[in-house]
């Protein structure tokens, strides 16, 4: 058991979300993407992992100021604007750091209405004691 | 397509209307992309880009230049190096490193990263595509 309760094993899951358009459009647009793909209505890698991560923060309520320190994504199949997935995440490591804090190895995977396998990672954090 | 060619170099600066945009659109309202104060007294010293954000300039690299088998089979592995922060300019950086190919696939292995306007790479890591045969065609 850590300090913050991130226990290996632990795991959530999302409900099931629409990639609407106008929160994909607002991810293309942040990033100012432009490549051709998007023209078919695609969905940008960025915007499905980050909704996967979404499920882990929101899941686990991670503190504020939590340190992305790395970041692992695999896709296995494109998604589309208007489908439907939901996801799943789960606490895979924790330990705590010599010089304060805990670093937590969280994984989660990004599937469609048919639980089909979409994208998975691997997200690495450092969570800092709060005074 | 061959090994030692670069990948397209894409160039954004960092605001924090863009900072903000992103915490709405994905959630992660961690108050050190968001809140001054809050950020003054974190290791940072001021509030700092989300390291997902930056990563999507990447990601945004490899579909333009691998289009839909980046969607569909891609991978990537990064480290967060070193804070963005509003007013940066950061460009991205890829070469391919390896071309193999199978009876069954063809995989393009490259690094990746993105460098700040002082030259200091702020994300560096590894990414590999399974291709559709049309694609190395292309150049």
């Amino acid at each position: 058991m850590t300090s913050y309760g991130f226990t290996s094993g632990r795991a959530f899951e999302s409900d099931q979300v629409t990639l609407n358009s106008s929160v994909i459009g607002g991810y293309r647009s942040v990033i100012e993407a432009s490549a051709e793909v998007y023209n078919e209505d695609y969905v940008p890698t960025i915007a499905l992992a980050a909704l996967g991560i979404r499920t882990l923060l929101s899941g686990l309520g991670v503190p504020p100021g939590a340190v992305h320190v790395s970041q692992e994504i695999q896709s296995h199949r494109a998604a589309k604007e208007g489908d439907k997935v939901y996801c799943h995440g789960k606490v895979a490591q924790s330990s705590r750091r010599s010089k304060g804090g805990e670093i937590v190895v969280l994984e989660f995977k990004v599937m469609d209405s048919q639980a089909g396998l979409l994208l998975d990672g691997r997200t690495t954090l450092i969570i800092f004691e709060q005074e | 397509m061959q090994e030692g060619m670069s990948l397209s170099e894409l160039t954004r600066s960092i605001t924090q209307d863009q900072i903000n945009r992103y915490a709405e659109v994905s959630g992660d309202n961690n108050p050190v992309h968001l809140n001054a104060e809050f950020a003054n007294k974190s290791m940072f010293g001021r509030i700092v880009a989300h390291g997902m954000m930056v990563l999507g300039l990447i990601s945004e690299m490899l579909t333009v230049d691998f289009g839909q088998d980046w969607l569909d089979r891609g991978r990537l592995k990064v480290r967060f190096r070193s804070p963005v922060y509003p007013g940066d300019r950061v460009s991205t950086t890829g070469k391919i490193t390896a071309i193999t190919t199978t009876d069954s696939e063809t995989k393009v292995e490259c690094t990746i990263g993105c460098i700040n306007g002082d030259g200091e790479y702020v994300i560096t890591g590894e990414a590999s595509v399974t291709l559709n045969e049309t694609v190395l065609n292309k150049g």
